[in-house]
């Protein structure tokens, strides 16, 4: 596929010497959302913390094999050039203890941009991007602890949005939420996937099924089977993957 | 069973009890004795009369006392916050920072006469600096400098790893995850930590005696010349015997500091934990 943006060769991590993932062999695609699913402890999160080498904070994880990011081998990158190119949003809501206008300049500032027009610009753009503005516009110094679950999760992905990433790696976003804020941002992911490659990691196959163009089943730390999601819904290949999307291993 | 309980309950209380009685007792004594001394004179004027110290105040002591804390704390929070953010989010190798974590322990064992000794050889000597207010301080520094380091280093561990992975997931540097998100997540307990060093400090009279303390001095204006200081004096005038009156006063002054300060570093950490 040639618009790949994201590629692993035979990649592999072991914690602890324990091999969690191993023999991963796949491609994800540009401007479309792929989602990762697969039952808990199959090693989900891990391939998605060795996208941008979050998985090197911590200390006993060990990685093989290569991960290509438009073709460039993410380990002969600066971590910290490879990370604002591919952003994460985590499973709980991360907001800063600070404002909600200190949280979306904190990535610009430690760029460089210090005019003060440029960094309301760029705060308002991407909280009109994930329908924040309306709702917070008024008081943006408002402490963003104050949000509710779901603003703060929406707040997560607009400040990963200023540090400008082409990649957004989402693990289980919408786990903490409710259907209301579920749902909004499930639209946002939609909208977003215009400008950005999105890579979510979901245990909701409904979800899977309404937002991802691409579906990726793990199990037991090996990708089990890789499709549109489509075909993958319709047409699973294997067996282990058929009885998944029927409920057997939930 | 149940008396075992009782017994191990009447113990605990007991023990509240008589902790608190010392300590109650302590200051009540000093307030007591200490009380009749303190006079604006006694406060604002340095020691005078024949035997000196048995006329006139303790201005000089008090002063000099500020000057060797400020410098303690600026030396010792200064080296003892980095220590501890180096080896909470730096050091790599887990043998480099046990190695650290013992040298602090040691540090930590050093009787302050020695620590004195430690500034008198290297500052006072070897460096030529004589006795002086800079040496005093930063013999002190280095004293407190453990008791920093530890309350630096839990603090720092406490802080909420998944906001520093927040950080670092969008391409931030550890130097600005550490000042934008570390740092003032700790910083009550950090300035705790620094107040509650400047109340040891201040109290200690062992690292001054070869470094900087002074029976006589003016109020201190050059930090390369020695100064009075509070323990200093308080020991001078009981050990000559010079006018127990005013020993206590200059021990109730003391006391007053620490409560003071203390009191601050409370409130402070109880103000930003809301
Ligand atoms: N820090 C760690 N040290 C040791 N083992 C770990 C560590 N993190 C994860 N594991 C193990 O690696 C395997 C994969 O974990 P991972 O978190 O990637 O699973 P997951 O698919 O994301 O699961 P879930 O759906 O529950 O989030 C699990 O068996 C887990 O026990
Ligand atoms: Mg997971």
């Amino acid at each position: 596929m040639s618009d790949a943006i994201i590629k692993l060769h035979d990649f592999g991590v072991a914690y602890d010497q324990k091999t969690v993932l191993s023999g991963v062999n796949t491609s994800i695609r540009s401007g479309r959302i792929t989602a990762i699913i697969g039952p808990s402890g199959c090693g989900k999160s891990t391939m998605l913390k060795a996208m941008n080498r979050m998985l090197e904070t911590q200390k006993d994880a060990a990685v093989f094999g290569s991960v290509l990011l438009n073709g460039v081998d993410i380990h002969t990158m600066e971590a910290e050039q490879l990370r604002r190119k591919v952003g994460m949003v985590f499973q709980t809501p991360t907001p800063f203890p600070m404002s909600v206008y200190k949280n979306m300049t904190y990535a610009p500032q430690y760029y460089g941009v210090t005019g003060k027009q440029e960094l309301s610009r760029i705060v308002r753009e991407n909280l009109e991007v994930t329908g924040l503005w309306e709702e917070v516009k008024d008081d943006l110094n408002k402490s963003a602890l104050k949000l509710s679950g779901g603003q703060q999760q929406r707040l997560c992905i607009a400040r990963a949005l200023t540090a400008q990433p082409e990649v957004l790696l989402l693990d289980e976003p919408c786990s903490a939420l409710d259907v209301k804020s579920t749902q909004v941002i499930e639209e946002l992911l939609l909208k977003l996937k215009e400008t950005y490659t999105i890579v979510i990691v979901t245990h909701n196959l409904f979800q899977a099924r309404r937002i991802a163009d691409d579906c990726i089943f793990m199990l037991n730390g090996e990708l089990w089977e890789q499709n549109t999601t489509e075909e993958l819904f319709a047409n699973p290949q294997k067996k282990e993957t058929r009885d998944y999307l029927q409920g057997v291993y939930a | 069973m149940k008396l075992k309980t009782a017994l191990v309950k009447l113990w605990a209380v007991a023990s509240c009890c008589l902790t608190f009685g010392v300590i109650f007792f302590l200051f009540a004594y000093i307030f007591a004795k200490g009380a009749g001394a303190i006079t604006w004179e006694f406060l604002t004027e340095s020691p005078k009369g024949m035997i000196i110290g048995t006329e006139g105040g303790i201005l000089p002591a008090i002063v000099g006392s500020a000057w060797y804390t400020g410098i303690a704390c600026l030396f010792g929070a200064t080296l003892g916050i980095c220590t501890a953010v180096y080896q909470v989010y730096y050091c790599r190798s887990q043998r480099l920072s046990n190695a650290i974590a013992l040298v602090m322990q040691c540090m930590a064992g050093v009787p302050s006469i020695v620590m004195g000794l430690f500034g008198y050889t290297l500052l006072v000597l070897t460096l030529g600096w004589g006795k002086c207010i800079l040496a005093g301080g930063i013999t002190q520094g280095v004293m407190i400098l453990p008791f920093i380091q530890v309350r630096a280093e839990k603090a720092l561990r406490e802080v909420d790893q998944n906001l520093v992975r927040a950080s670092y997931a969008m391409g931030m540097s550890r130097a600005y995850t550490v000042r934008r998100i570390v740092l003032p997540q700790c910083l009550p307990q950090l300035v705790s930590g620094v107040i509650l060093g400047a109340c040891y400090a201040m109290g200690a009279c062992a690292p001054l005696i070869f470094t900087g303390a002074v029976i006589i001095a003016k109020v201190p204006k050059d930090l390369m010349k020695p100064a009075m200081a509070l323990p200093y004096h308080l020991y001078m005038l009981l050990t000559q015997g010079t006018s127990s009156v005013n020993a206590y006063g200059t021990a109730f002054v003391m006391m007053i500091i620490v409560l003071v300060t203390n009191s601050l570093a409370t409130w402070f950490a109880w103000r930003n934990k809301k």
